[in-house]
């Protein structure tokens, strides 16, 4: 884990404060570099040579103009927000005691995001306040429910980047399903969702600076409280400090100063994570940054000059016109990833307290009699798989179906049928596929919050076909299917060869996984708006996670899959059984444990391939359904596993069949709406798990 | 009201089902109930390159899948029963050709619901290319023939409106409607180049513009020179203003408030106005420095146009924003 001010032999005071201005050197020439160069770029013909001559008092009115109301905006955007998500990272992580705290891996942004966005929809046009005002409100509520749920005595930092990327997923699921069903009121909330730096003249920015300037000198002037709070909660109450509250008021100003930055220019991911780790690591070297007071103000200059660099990259890099389109937040989003995947490198082996191994599970009722519960939940999947085929658009009976079955039905009963049935069976298979594709990676990882949407592989299977989508003249099914399994694969060898390894623990690999999929969401996204609006609209509608047009043949992938992993899991369930526990028990008695991971990591990289490509990404199944498998009937594979299948597809098949009629002859994603039902039932979950402790 | 009307039949279906177990909302289909129709087949060749047969003749009932399209119906006086997104075409596309009936709703452009269509029979089923994905088209190719329009190529804009006119019309069976339609495209455009003419605009730098405005931050979406509606007001005698070539198929491209810098200063800056829609020049960019300062601006060359009236619409909607060119330019 990264060092956060430690015991490094103590070093003279002179030679400290040397250091310490050597730092700020180095920042501030690395700020003002990215100022200038900023100042520079931009779709107006405007280069140095001309901001020179503005200068000198020699330059035409209109770049004074141009520099004064579009250049000199966008980088006092990007001062303020830069600088707000640098302190409010660097509080956050103080607070939480956790290097990984950040307003992006507490859900502050896609809490902020979901509020402007609900704001849109019910068609408030609001001020710069009130915007902040909503966005804290969103933003408050998501850091709350994170931070509730993965705080504790023995809770690991990595704990917290679960439930929070977990939480992001289920709300940025609510906000796509509100910019589908309202695209007029929202049409531009999508590249939004990604953060744009550019700024209509200084007037919101200068507005909002205030509330950044003052929560960030509260941050600083009551700094000494977050040194107290790195001693412990009980040395810190010993030395006189009021630790609840002052936990709660530090939240609260780091989310404020989150909050104004997403209401300036939308999520600019990553920041609040970056610069202040990167300040730590400095701090190693330079003592005086260990204190609060000055990390802090540093990590805000250092947000500056990474949101300046990424602007100025972005923008040195795509030409012209096109560079207007594409939101910096892609760029940090990238940054943060390769920052994130390099920093779990340096994840030190620990035992995780989240081990599977730990959870209760099983009812009595459920242990005793799987079987049966399995035959319920079969039964309720019937139940729902023929209502899916006779509720849709217009309601048919079974006699319907007979007479299809027959031969003898209508041309229109039949086309309903043959357009309707094998949606109910994308929905069932997919959702098969997925929660045994979660089951299995959290037996293998032993880590009961991941699952291929978490890892990163469900993102990175969609950046493959989104690719193909986008580029293809014709998309065919064929390739679709090819790209995502190209991308699933790719992404399972970056998760797995970066993340695990001899020393690795959990830990590792869930970081590399979330930064992997990080790094695919902004690729996916640079993909999507770079596009013509007829491509970017069915790649939305693909990403959400749709069965519209599902077709028979395409379903065979899945059938194939299922088929192969029911052979193979059912030879190796009693293994699976014992890797769940630890790695010296399943070795003991022979087991080839690194062949057991990769076998089963590449079947369900499999199952999650060819069920991204048949219907598009749909999260939160393979989270949520192994989970409830294994609470009804304990936590042998042979019975979790086939329940967890059941489970899943009865999940996805409702799903699809509420998407298709709440706002028929609209349609709703069935992801969408798994997300909208999986969110709560999953936050219950990570409740009750910490209860437990 | 639909949706309920669909939680109950679905209510009304399991109930049914629990109770009497089956049942069917029609009887059986006796084979060979087909009465040989006597019109000759119309056979076309579509934007994917592909036959497209109709076996009875010209199509009586149409369901269009993208507004350009159903425009075109409407224009050439056919029947359309079915529409994705109704309301989004009257409030963009319905000054131009406004709808004659009422359509049924087949919900958002991206995903039209397949089951509304099949309940509608129509003879024909028309959209752009890529609109909605392959297996769904194949799905609607068993309703009825699926004739798929590539809606705009940047290299010859107007050929695109006009062939896809004609095309459509065949099918319809409204050649000679088509034809004089087409006739009063080419006399509009005419006419009102000799308007522009003597009002001395010939030559006058012309743009069409789209902006977008999301809180502090805007977007102009440019209609460049390969586009439609630069294609027609280059016709009529104007320039086109901004250079970028744009995409391939409609020939847009994107800047930001700073890049409108590269017009001309004598620019006419036509913007999209829409009546559910806010209007961005006045709440966004009215009072922004670098706006204000734009040659264009100062001397209030700034016109909101193409109310109702779909800039890459077929041969109506170019007519009227042909019309509205010189409605706005007071010529």
């Amino acid at each position: 884990m990264v060092a956060v001010a430690g015991d490094a032999p103590a070093t003279a005071r002179g030679w400290s404060a040397a250091a310490m201005v050597g730092a700020a050197v180095l920042v501030v020439v690395w700020l003002l570099v990215a100022v200038v160069a900023h100042l520079t770029q931009g779709t107006a013909d405007l280069d140095l040579a001309a901001l020179w001559a503005l200068v000198t008092g020699e330059g035409t009115s209109r770049d004074a103009v141009v520099v004064a109301e579009s250049r000199v905006p966008r980088l006092l955007a990007a001062l303020v927000v830069g600088s707000a998500l640098g302190a409010s990272g660097a509080a956050m992580q103080a607070v939480a005691r956790n290097p990984l705290a950040s307003p992006d891996t507490t859900a502050v942004n896609a809490g902020a995001h979901l509020a402007v966005t609900i704001a849109a929809v019910l068609g408030a046009t609001l001020s710069p306040f009130a915007g902040v005002g909503v966005a804290f409100i969103g933003g408050l509520a998501g850091a709350a429910v994170v931070i509730a749920l993965s705080s504790g005595k023995d809770a690991s930092p990595i704990r917290l980047v679960l439930a929070g990327s977990a939480i992001t997923l289920g709300v940025s699921s609510i906000t796509s399903a509100l910019l589908l069903m309202f695209p007029w009121r929202t049409q531009n909330l999508f590249a939004w969702g990604a953060g744009s730096l550019a700024q209509n003249g200084s007037q919101t920015v200068l507005t909002l600076a205030p509330i950044v300037v003052v929560g960030i000198a509260a941050i600083i002037v009551f700094g000494r409280r977050l040194d107290l709070l790195q001693l412990g909660d009980d040395a810190a109450r010993s030395l006189g400090l009021n630790v609840g509250a002052t936990r709660v008021w530090f939240i609260v100003l780091a989310v404020l100063l989150a909050a104004t930055a997403v209401s300036i220019t939308g999520p600019i991911g990553f920041i609040g994570l970056c610069a202040p780790i990167l300040m730590r690591v400095l701090a190693r070297w330079v003592r005086p940054m260990r204190r609060h007071r000055i990390l802090v103000g540093m990590s805000a200059v250092a947000g500056i000059a990474l949101v300046l660099t990424a602007d100025v990259v972005l923008r040195a890099v795509v030409p012209g016109g096109s560079q207007v389109t594409i939101p910096t937040g892609v760029v940090t989003a990238l940054m943060g990833a390769i920052f994130l995947i390099a920093l779990a490198q340096t994840v030190r082996t620990g035992v995780s307290s989240e081990a599977l191994a730990s959870m209760r599970a099983g009812t009595r009722f459920g242990r005793r009699a799987p079987w049966i519960v399995i035959a319920l939940a079969g039964a309720g999947l019937v139940a729902i798989a023929v209502a899916g085929a006779l509720i849709g658009d217009s309601a048919l009976l079974l006699g319907d179906v007979a007479h299809w079955v027959q031969g003898v039905a209508s041309v229109h009963v039949q086309i309903v049928l043959e357009t309707r049935i094998p949606r109910v069976l994308a929905a069932v298979l997919a959702g098969a596929c997925l929660a045994i594709a979660g089951c299995l990676v959290q037996t293998v990882t032993r880590n009961p919050l991941a699952d291929p949407g978490v890892l990163g592989i469900s993102g990175a299977a969609a950046f493959g076909a989104v690719a193909v989508i986008v580029t293809m003249p014709q998309v065919s099914f064929v390739h679709t299917l090819l790209g995502a399994l190209a991308g699933a694969g790719a992404g399972a060898v970056v998760v797995f060869a970066l993340g695990a390894g001899r020393d690795a623990g959990p830990a590792r690999t869930v970081l590399v996984g979330v930064g992997t999929g990080a790094a695919a969401g902004a690729l996916t996204t640079l993909l999507i708006v770079r596009t013509d609006p007829f491509n970017q609209s069915m790649a939305i509608t693909w990403l959400g996670g749709s069965t519209y047009g599902a077709f028979f043949a395409h379903q065979l992938p899945m059938v194939a899959a299922l088929v192969v992993a029911g052979i193979v899991l059912s030879r190796t369930s009693r293994d699976l059984d014992l890797v769940q526990f630890d790695d010296t028990t399943p070795r003991t008695l022979g087991i080839d444990l690194g062949r057991m991971q990769i076998l089963h990591i590449a079947i369900a990289v499999v199952l999650t391939a060819v069920a991204t490509a048949s219907v598009g990404v749909i999260s939160f199944v393979g989270l949520v359904a192994p989970h409830a498998a294994r609470l009804l009937v304990g936590k042998r594979h042979a019975t979790v596993l086939p329940l967890a299948a059941a489970l899943g597809a009865l999940l996805v098949a409702t799903a699809d069949l509420v998407g298709r009629t709440v706002i028929a002859p609209g349609q709703l994603p069935a992801g969408l709406v798994t997300a909208v039902i999986g969110t709560p039932y999953f936050l219950w979950l990570l409740w009750r798990m910490r209860a437990r402790r | 009201m639909k949706r309920t009307a669909v939680w109950t039949t679905g209510a009304i279906a399991i109930a049914a089902l629990t109770l009497t177990g089956c049942g069917a909302t029609e009887a059986p289909v006796e084979a060979g109930d087909d009465d040989g129709a006597a019109a000759e087949a119309i056979t076309i060749v579509d934007g994917r390159g592909e036959e497209v047969t109709l076996p009875d003749g010209p199509a009586q009932t149409v369901v269009a899948l993208e507004w350009n399209q159903a425009e075109s119906v409407v224009t050439l006086g056919g029947e359309l029963v079915g529409l994705s997104d109704v309301d989004g075409y009257t409030s963009w596309v319905g000054e131009a050709a406004p709808l004659p009936n009422e359509p049924t709703d087949l919900g958002v452009r991206t995903e039209p619901s397949i089951e509304a269509v099949s309940e509608l029979e129509p003879d024909l089923i028309i959209g752009s290319l890529r609109s909605i994905p392959e297996e769904a088209m194949e799905q609607m190719e068993r309703i009825a023939p699926v004739a798929l329009f590539t809606g705009a190529d940047a290299a010859d804009p107007l050929d695109v409106v006009r062939s896809d006119f004609e095309t459509i019309a065949t099918l319809l069976g409204a050649e000679e409607r088509g034809a004089e339609v087409l006739a009063e495209f080419d006399e509009t455009l005419e006419a009102n180049a000799a308007r522009i003419e003597d009002a001395g605009l010939v030559g006058t730098p012309f743009v069409f513009a789209s902006p977008y405005a999301d809180g502090a931050n805007v977007t102009v979406r440019m209609h460049g020179p390969r586009s439609a509606t630069q294609a027609v007001a280059t016709e009529m005698g104007l320039t086109a203003a901004w250079e970028d070539d744009g995409d391939d198929g409609y020939g847009l491209s994107n800047t930001d408030l700073e890049g409108l810098t590269a017009l001309p200063d004598e620019t006419e800056f036509f913007y999209w106005d829409n009546a559910d829609e806010e209007d961005v020049v006045k709440t966004s960019l009215a009072g922004s420095a670098v706006w204000e300062s734009l040659a264009f601006v100062e001397d209030g060359r700034v016109h909101p146009a193409s109310l109702g009236i779909w800039a890459y619409g077929g041969p109506a909607s170019m007519a009227a924003w042909s019309d509205d060119i010189v409605r706005a330019l007071g010529a």
